[in-house]
């Protein structure tokens, strides 16, 4: 299956084997999580059970509930609200008409119409009539109503209504208790639902049709037929203004009078919809349900990122399940508890995890401000006086002292003292909680003394600063928001880091360091220069493409060596490609005294061994030059020797050859004079050394590299060289980059399928090295651009002026021309030994 | 020894002085040329015996002396090269061009006769 591993890893199955307690591990883990969360969910579900009584949670559930009437279904109408002026119908024409009109059931709360009712001869039709009862005992328990005699068709029932939720009736008694027992609600009669008890919630759907008719269009009979097995609400009409109360129909006014109140109630049972609150223990499951949901949906979100959305996501679900219920249990559940379990929950989830990355900042924080501070000595007050006594050496200062002691000590300690003080002394006081340190000084008094106070206010700079950001970091700073310590711990960290790497750039030697894998870390400034030449990005490399790029290792060989490093610790080197005239080896190795090898890294040295070279060519140029030369001058004495010692010469004769013997000798002395510098202690001492090399050769070595940009540009260079050449005065390596330097000026000013000419001429006493073609420039161009600076013309004029001015220093010259249409010349003369 | 004409060429004129006062010596006829050229334009106007020729010169060295009296005077004189530079690639690339003889500097008086001898032996010159 693609993307998915299936199989073992190592032979036999070990290592799948040793992953079983890590898959042990994670389950554990898992089982820890699972009952955290339910322990949690209990605690929450508890709580939310607890509020869901108070009457702020419950006027929520009012609130709720209003609106989902307000979207509830309607049903066919089942109560009809008679209005009826009792003065002018006949209780007897009353009944028969509803009879006729199918009405199973009138409701009546008049007493005086309910007396007319009930003593009527019709018996066709129940009648239920409210009457009053008295409430004992400050209970929920009732008088029962006064009953109707045993012939007659009308009930008694108590005219009791449920208490409103601040006012709002959106509840009803299906029952009452009574002395006897429980006794049917008014509108459980009318509905003929005696089979209730307790409360129930009145549905109201906002959609609902309640017919009104008055009773005259009943005894007229308009409404023969029409209304079977409806129930009949009585209505007296009066002059009073009717009594209104408020309801889920208008939530917040009271618009809704107390018969159309009791018609939705009526019809609600005859529907059988009625609404009741759910079982205690079924609210806790709920509310505990809904809390462990909650915890563990938001356990896989990102946590923050999505958390504001899946927490609505997750409220909108729990308020569509909340009205499924509703509609289809008829179950109230007590959904504002429930929203806040459920916001608890992911709250207190999310406070948790923040809290766990928190704490792993805090030990992250810890351990980065810890090392940063080992490594610094400034950091660490106990080294601190050690610090300026060796800081008053280096800098010779005229005047120092330090003293020390531990806080709450009286005496002082005088850890160094040297000179007297005097009008220019500066005195430091340095303290931290355990030790406080006095420095005096008197800055040097040559032109030193700025770059040393300098560098003192630095590093006084420095320990306050270490000092402050301990104190912020890890003693005194526990109150500290996490952000703020991560914030002062990244500065502090910043800091060492660009310390670091100045520290790094100021290495002569090109160095890259890699993390185990190869991923780079840092490249100093004069390997980015290397790397710049090879044509690699420092910042968007690996190691190994860096070995290949720099080296004539091919991927295959340059793995096998990082493997022998990484594996082995191994210190491998290979020669780089040459870049400009450096030479450089790659030395490959591994920070080995690290605790664990994952935290090791690798480290990319390019060595510069061009001063090695160079020694080894002097040595050669040198033991060449003593062997060539002397050998003439040897065989000049020897054969003067065996001249001189031949009988057969003349005295006059023998005096010249005695007298070339001493040309010679001296000859001899003068080519050991000239090379005399070189057996200086320090050679280097100076300006670049000039020895004797062989022209030819550094020239050709030139052309060689030359070629190349020759090539590229379609550019022909006619070289003229000697088949052998003598020697000549010069650094091989400042006249070899000079003669290539001169040869890609004129190589780059030649047109296609041009030539370049390069001659070698030797005479007896000069060496010429001669270029000559390109287009050429205006004469004052052409020596401004080897006047200038670095950065404004291309470096090969850097390099050829550089090289110029040595040229001299040999005892050599070199002369110059280039005007348009003319070309460029170049003549290098050398001295010739 | 017959009296034989030899040509030495070399720039080193203390060394083309002793090695003539040698040869002077033995009775030998010496001319004397300090480069390269200088020893083609007395080739191409005398006939010598026995070339002496030094390689490292200015102006045209040994080798291209070698090359140089080759493609003009294909019967030219014997050569005996005497340097300090002699290496194996001179050696063959001196045997295309008729040197009887490398002598690596410094020499001494019997070698360096012993070797012009040898190349302006009978049946030799």
């Amino acid at each position: 299956m693609p993307g998915r591993w299936t199989g073992r890893v190592g032979k036999n199955g070990q290592h799948a084997k040793a992953g079983l307690p890590f898959l042990a591990a994670i389950k554990r883990g898992a089982s820890a999580t699972w009952i955290a969360d339910v322990a949690a969910a209990l605690l929450i579900g508890a709580a939310a059970f607890l509020l869901s009584g108070t009457a702020a949670f419950r006027a929520l559930d009012g609130i709720a509930f209003d609106a989902a009437m307000q979207i509830d279904s309607a049903q066919p109408p089942k109560v009809v609200i008679v209005d009826i002026n009792p003065a002018a119908i006949e209780p007897d024409v009353l009944i028969d008409s509803a009879r006729r009109a199918g009405i199973r059931r009138i409701g009546v709360s008049d007493t005086r119409l309910a007396e007319g009712l009930c003593e009527g001869r019709s018996g066709a039709v129940d009648i239920v009539v409210q009457r009053p009862v008295r409430q004992l005992s400050g209970g929920l328990q009732f008088t029962e109503p006064m009953p109707f005699p045993p012939r007659s068709r009308c009930v008694a029932v108590p005219a009791v209504d449920a208490p409103g939720d601040y006012g709002m009736r959106r509840r009803q008694y299906a029952t009452i208790t009574g002395l006897s027992g429980p006794i049917s609600s008014f509108e459980g009669r009318l509905a003929g639902r005696t089979d209730l008890q307790g409360l129930y919630w009145v549905r109201t759907p906002a959609r609902q049709n309640i017919p009104r008719i008055t009773a005259a269009q009943l005894t007229d009979g308009v409404f023969t037929g029409q209304l079977q097995g409806y129930a009949a609400l009585l209505n007296v009409r009066s002059d009073r203004p009717p009594v209104m109360v408020a309801t889920s129909l208008d939530p917040g006014a009271v618009r809704t009078s107390e018969a159309r109140w009791r018609a939705y109630a009526v019809q609600t049972l005859i529907d059988r919809r009625e609404v009741t609150t759910a079982s205690w223990l079924a609210v806790l499951l709920f509310l505990v349900g809904t809390a462990l949901i909650s915890r563990r949906l938001i356990a896989n979100f990102q946590v923050r990122r999505f958390f504001l959305v899946g927490t609505a996501g997750a409220v909108l679900l729990l308020a569509a399940g909340w009205f499924a219920i509703l509609q289809l249990a008829d179950r109230l559940l007590p959904l504002a508890a429930a929203v806040f379990a459920l916001m608890v929950a992911a709250v207190a989830k999310l406070l948790a995890a923040e809290r766990k990355k928190d704490r792993r900042l805090e030990r992250t924080i810890e351990t980065a401000v810890d090392l940063a501070f080992d490594r610094d000595m400034l950091g660490r007050s106990g080294d601190l006086a050690r610090y300026f006594e060796r800081a008053s050496k280096i800098l010779r200062l005229p005047y120092a002292r330090v003293l020390e002691r531990q806080v709450g000590q009286p005496e002082w300690r005088e850890i160094f003292a040297v000179g007297t003080r005097d009008e220019t002394t500066r005195a430091i006081r340095l303290d931290d909680a355990d030790r406080q340190l006095r420095f005096a000084y008197s800055p040097p008094r040559d032109a030193s003394h700025k770059a040393a106070n300098a560098i003192l206010d630095d590093a006084i700079a420095r320990f306050t600063a270490a000092r402050d950001w301990q104190d912020r970091l890890l003693s005194g700073a526990k109150g500290l928001p996490v952000d703020a310590r991560l914030d002062s711990a990244a500065s502090l960290i910043g800091v060492h880091g660009d310390e670091l790497a100045r520290g790094l750039d100021a290495l002569d030697t090109g160095v890259f360091v890699f993390r185990p894998l190869g991923m780079p870390i840092q490249a100093n400034v004069e390997m980015r220069e290397v790397l710049g030449a090879a044509g690699v990005d420092p910042d968007d490399t690996t190691l190994i493409d860096t070995i290949v790029a720099t080296t004539e290792l091919d991927e295959a060989r340059a793995q096998s060596m990082v493997r022998a490093v990484l594996l082995e610790g191994s210190d491998l080197r290979v020669p780089m490609k040459d870049y400009g005239a450096r030479q450089r080896i790659l030395r490959l190795g591994i920070a080995s005294k690290v605790r664990r090898r994952s935290q090791t890294v690798l480290v990319l040295e390019a060595v510069d061994i061009t001063e090695l070279d160079r020694l080894a060519e002097l040595r050669l140029a040198f033991g060449t030059f003593i062997d060539r030369q002397l050998r003439n001058d040897l065989e000049a004495i020897t054969l003067g020797n065996s001249l001189a010692r031949d009988p057969r010469l003349a005295p006059d004769a023998l005096a010249r050859v005695l007298d070339r013997i001493g040309d010679v000798v001296k000859r001899a002395t003068d080519r050991l004079d000239e090379v005399r510098v070189l057996l200086d202690e320090e050679p280097y001492a100076g300006a670049e050394p000039s020895y004797p090399v062989e022209a030819r050769k550094i020239v050709a070595q030139a052309f060689e590299r030359a070629q190349q940009h020759a090539d590229e540009l379609g550019v022909q260079i006619v070289s003229t060289l000697p088949a052998i050449s003598g020697f000549s005065i010069a650094e091989p390596l400042m006249l070899s980059d000079m003669i290539e330097a001169m040869l890609r000026i004129v190589i780059a000013d030649t047109a296609q399928e041009g030539e370049v000419v390069l001659s070698l001429d030797e005479s007896e006493r000069t060496t010429t090295v001669r270029i000559t073609g390109g287009f050429g420039l205006p004469f004052d161009r052409f020596v401004n651009a080897l006047d200038a600076r670095s950065g404004d013309v291309p470096a090969e004029y850097q390099i050829a002026a550089a090289g110029i001015a040595e040229a001299i220093k040999w005892g050599g010259s070199v002369t110059y021309w280039s005007a348009p249409g003319d070309g460029f010349r170049f003549s290098i003369q050398l001295r010739r030994v | 020894m017959d009296a034989k004409s030899i040509l030495i060429v070399d720039d080193d004129e203390l060394l083309c002085d002793m090695v003539a006062s040698l040869l002077e010596l033995e009775g030998h006829m010496v001319t004397t040329a300090h480069d390269g050229a200088a020893g083609l334009t007395y080739c191409r106007e005398g006939a010598f015996d026995c070339i002496v020729l030094d390689l490292v010169m200015p102006r045209m060295d040994g080798l291209q002396f070698m090359r140089e009296i080759s493609r003009e005077l294909p019967d030219h004189p014997p050569i005996v090269v005497m340097s300090a530079s002699v290496t194996a690639d001179i050696v063959e690339e001196g045997r295309d061009y008729g040197v009887r003889s490398m002598i690596r500097k410094p020499v001494d008086a019997e070698k360096l006769l012993g070797a012009i001898a040898e190349a302006t032996g009978p049946g030799i010159a």
